[in-house]
């Protein structure tokens, strides 16, 4: 692994990274106890995801690790998805 | 065909063509996954009474339980290609099994919640929130199923003939699409379950 760092601090990180996760999944389902607003819960569950997401592929899925432009694999995919999704919530085409 | 160029990284990307390969393919994955959330959307707009009484018969807690498995599984995944990597077999099969003894328990989870909605008289046909449902975890279930064949194949591989350090970027592509199925999934769990 390219990344300078070593074995038991990868090892660490991935833990850290499912404390994180176990973490963030307890709260997304505690947050839906409160009622924030329809639009606002929704907010509330997608950015936690999002969280969640960004933990998953930066870590477990080597994104910092390895070579920057792999990221552009992630990148372009998520910009279409997240154009697909706007226009349907947002815009409501 | 040489198989230098799946093994090596390559000059020009830093990366080597399998995990190259591995990245389009969840590219297009999220692609397809992209149009069960579009559909989603325009469909819980235009029934959102139905969408929001069908969500709370759902089994909130269950599906916590499975996304702590599915998270557990993508930890132990990432741990098995960790102890490959530095060469040490017993590990990788050790954190393998224990992936994979996840993923069936996921599915085992999943189908309870499936049986216990039958048991209720709810299907895929009672309404466009179960269709919805029922499409998108059941894909999801079978990209679950699609992630356990190849982890028994290098199971059974590493205890016939034992499996080679050098193979290691196998074991981490797999691992690439197993994270995916269990992103998939994070973003399912609120989606399904909790936004209602």
């Amino acid at each position: 692994m390219a990344s300078g760092m070593s074995f038991q601090e990868i090892q660490k990180s991935y833990f850290k990274v499912f404390l994180a996760l176990m973490v963030l999944t307890a709260l997304t389902v505690a947050v839906t106890t409160i009622h924030f607003g329809d639009v606002a819960n929704i907010v509330v569950g997608v950015l936690i995801a999002t969280a969640k997401a960004v933990l998953v592929a930066y870590i477990f899925m080597h994104l910092k690790f390895d070579n920057k432009r792999l990221r552009y694999f992630v990148i372009t995919p998520m910009f279409f998805f997240i154009v697909f999704i706007f226009a349907l919530t947002v815009l409501g085409l | 065909m040489s198989t230098a160029t799946t093994t090596t990284s390559r000059f020009n990307t830093g990366i080597y063509h399998g995990k190259l390969g591995m990245w389009v393919f969840l590219a297009s994955e999220i692609m397809f996954f992209a149009g069960f959330f579009g559909a989603f959307i325009v469909l819980r707009d235009l029934n959102i009474e139905v969408f929001t009484a069908s969500a709370h018969q759902l089994d909130k807690v269950v599906a916590t339980i499975n996304t702590a498995v599915l998270i557990g599984s993508s930890l132990t995944m990432a741990l098995s290609h960790l102890a490959l990597e530095r060469g040490n077999e017993a590990k990788f099969r050790l954190f393998l099994t224990i992936t994979i003894v996840c993923a069936f328990a996921f599915l085992g989870i999943k189908s309870y919640e499936y049986a216990s909605k039958f048991s209720q008289d709810i299907y895929p046909w009672t309404n466009t929130f179960f269709a919805t449902y029922f499409t998108m975890t059941g894909f999801h279930a079978l990209h679950v199923i699609g992630g356990i064949i190849p982890m028994v194949w290098m199971l059974g591989k590493s205890l016939v003939k034992g499996y080679p350090q050098s193979m290691h970027h196998r074991v981490e592509a797999l691992g690439l699409y197993w994270h995916f199925v269990d992103l998939v999934w994070i973003f399912l769990f609120p989606t399904l379950y909790l936004i209602f």
